[in-house]
């Protein structure tokens, strides 16, 4: 006891505890400082200089965020459309998340985290030429892609086995619910749901001739169906 | 303390410039010990313990609902999957470890789950509160670095406060650890109870008793916990908007819209916001300039109810209009930290202050704020 200021922590003992209480601080404010300097070749030096010596404790501790909620703009909202082989001729694809499924409210959070995760571990089938000459962008970016193709291939096989079917029976699509403007909306009073607003990113994609890392991207026949995930079911 | 006075005479330049930095460097601790380390009570604590027990309780209860789909090994994100997403197979290896990379055979799965709804009911009701929150901090972090892909702003922030809750004694008050506490003590106000206070029972005993049932008085932990909370909460609104400060639509007013917007979040209709423009650019104005000043406006008293209200505003907007309910709610629970244990229950907070000891006044973070 500290008598005089009625602190209940010898000196030492507030040493001790002053030292972990700053690296504590370090561990909360490493990540936040890393993420908001990233610039196309990385974080700032000092940041990344900053964050590295902490960088374990704070992954692990989960202390690892950038807290960009809605940052830096409200973006428009990314889906997985799903269709089974033998379904598809109907026209009938899931979507992940559905509200009228997924309940309560938690559970299709979840499931909207997991579809804006797949999107935004998208990496394209090839890089432009001009990119591919730069060491640095290629070797990043195979890295990126079979990332992407295993988060794909999981999602993939974990439909299949939900659905008990083979893998290959099972397409996945990637879906943009675009956000109408507010001129747009004014001029027209469009329901939100509206199927222009809904983009097929997948339609577009060309797939890489060798996928890497030996995963199979699916060659099946589909239907030329585009059924909007929010519409007919 | 004086600032000039405490300078001796006669002392040149030199001594001046020693003695000047000497004086700051000791207010500065003094500063620093009190804002840390001096003793607080643990009623704040101990609801947001409630809170985020309660909370942990059900999203475990929720991943139940469809436990394979998340944690087994045909799992949206297989175990080995989320294994290679953090050991460095798809770039830098993270510091994130978890044993349910390993283990997903459905048995050992609904144990696991069961477990976990256990150990946060403990924690909620307060029973065994030094054992089960720990634990409840132990199998988050298993459950975060498992559930990569599926996580969002609501596991962020109950991480934080379940690990600061670790810290502190928050099982001392509102739980079943301080009624067992109560009892054992009327029980030492009888003869046979004072047996345990005779040296022979030995001060381990003692001290076992104290930190398993924890007695409700101040405590320098519940200062580092809660401050740690805040501080941690100063940093999440900061870098939230700093980021927001970055996008254009916060700074055009039209954010709110677009939040408004869009149909994945939305759970009441607000498109009737677009015949009011000066109503959604004023709420993303407000709300930017709310989160980058947030850190500096919490602290001063006048300003904290402004700043407190605002963020319970924001949040129930999030959950009552943007669907994200739990989120919305653990964002108020966290911002109660800032609330002074002296307004939940100013009768006991007014009995210690009078008290001489490590509660008195001249000791509370309150009156030492007041006197800085």
């Amino acid at each position: 006891m500290d008598g005089a200021n009625g602190l209940t922590l010898g000196k030492w003992g507030r040493g001790f505890a002053s030292l972990l209480i700053v690296v504590q601080l370090w561990g909360i404010l490493g990540r936040p400082l890393e993420f908001a300097t990233q610039g196309p070749t990385g974080p700032s030096p000092a940041a990344a200089v900053f964050y590295g010596p902490i960088r374990k404790y704070s992954e692990f501790a989960y202390l690892n965020h950038g807290y960009a909620f809605f940052a830096p703009n409200p973006g428009p909202s990314h889906l997985i459309g799903a269709q089974i082989a033998d379904a598809a001729a109907e026209g009938i694809e899931q979507r992940y998340p559905d509200l009228r499924i997924h309940q309560p409210r938690l559970l299709y959070h979840r499931h909207f985290m997991l579809a804006e995760f797949l999107h935004n571990t998208y990496q394209p089938p090839s890089l432009p030429p001009e990119a591919q000459r730069d060491p640095l962008l290629r070797s990043r970016w195979e890295v990126d892609r079979k990332r992407h193709e295993a988060i794909f291939q999981s999602m993939r096989s974990h439909v299949a086995a939900a659905e008990g079917v083979a893998v290959d029976k099972v397409r996945l699509r990637r879906w943009e619910h675009g956000l109408m403007g507010l001129p747009e909306f004014l001029a027209q009073r469009r329901s939100l749901d509206d199927p222009r607003l809904w983009i097929d990113l997948t339609a577009a994609e060309q797939f890489a001739a060798e996928p890497l890392g030996g995963l199979e991207i699916p060659r099946v026949q589909w239907p030329a169906v585009a059924v909007p995930p929010g519409g007919e079911r | 303390m004086s600032r000039v006075g405490s300078f001796q005479e006669g002392a040149g330049p030199r001594g001046i410039v020693s003695q000047g930095a000497k004086a700051w460097l000791g207010r500065w601790s003094e500063g620093w010990n009190q804002f840390w380390f001096a003793p607080r009570h643990s009623h704040v604590l101990a609801g947001i313990r409630i809170a985020t027990g309660a909370m942990l309780f059900y999203t475990h209860c929720v991943i139940a609902l469809d436990l394979a789909s998340f944690l087994g090994s045909d799992a949206w994100i297989t175990p080995a999957l989320a294994r290679e997403l953090h050991d460095g197979t798809y770039g830098m290896a993270s510091g994130a470890w978890s044993y349910l990379w390993f283990l997903s055979s459905p048995a050992f799965l609904w144990w696991h789950q069961a477990f976990a709804l256990l150990v946060t009911l403990l924690m909620t009701i307060g029973l065994g509160t030094r054992v089960v929150v720990p634990l409840a901090w132990w199998m988050q972090l298993m459950f975060m670095h498992r559930l990569t892909g599926a996580l969002f702003g609501l596991d962020q922030v109950t991480t934080l406060l379940v690990t600061y809750l670790m810290l502190a004694p928050c099982g001392s008050r509102w739980s079943i650890d301080a009624w067992l506490r109560r009892r054992l003590d009327q029980q030492h106000e009888t003869p046979a109870g004072q047996l345990l206070q005779e040296p022979r029972q030995g001060p381990r005993r003692r001290w076992l008793v104290s930190f398993f049932l924890p007695a409700a008085e101040p405590s320098t932990a519940t200062t580092v916990a809660t401050r740690l909370i805040q501080i941690h909460l100063c940093v999440i609104y900061l870098f939230g908007g700093l980021w927001k400060g970055r996008g254009e639509m916060w700074w055009d007013g039209t954010a709110m819209w677009f939040a408004a917007a869009n149909h994945e979040y939305r759970s009441l209709d607000l498109t009737w916001l677009a015949d009011y423009p000066l109503v959604f650019a004023t709420l993303a104005h407000a709300t930017l300039f709310w989160e980058i000043f947030y850190p500096a406006l919490v602290w001063p008293r006048l300003t904290r109810p402004l700043v407190l209200g605002m963020a319970v505003l924001v949040h129930a907007g999030i959950a009552i209009f943007l669907g994200m309910i739990t989120f919305g709610v653990i964002m108020i629970v966290a911002n109660s930290a800032f609330v002074e244990p002296s307004l939940l229950t100013p009768q006991t907070c007014s009995a210690d202050r009078r008290s001489p000891g490590p509660s008195a006044s001249s000791t509370s973070p309150r009156n030492a704020r007041g006197r800085r």
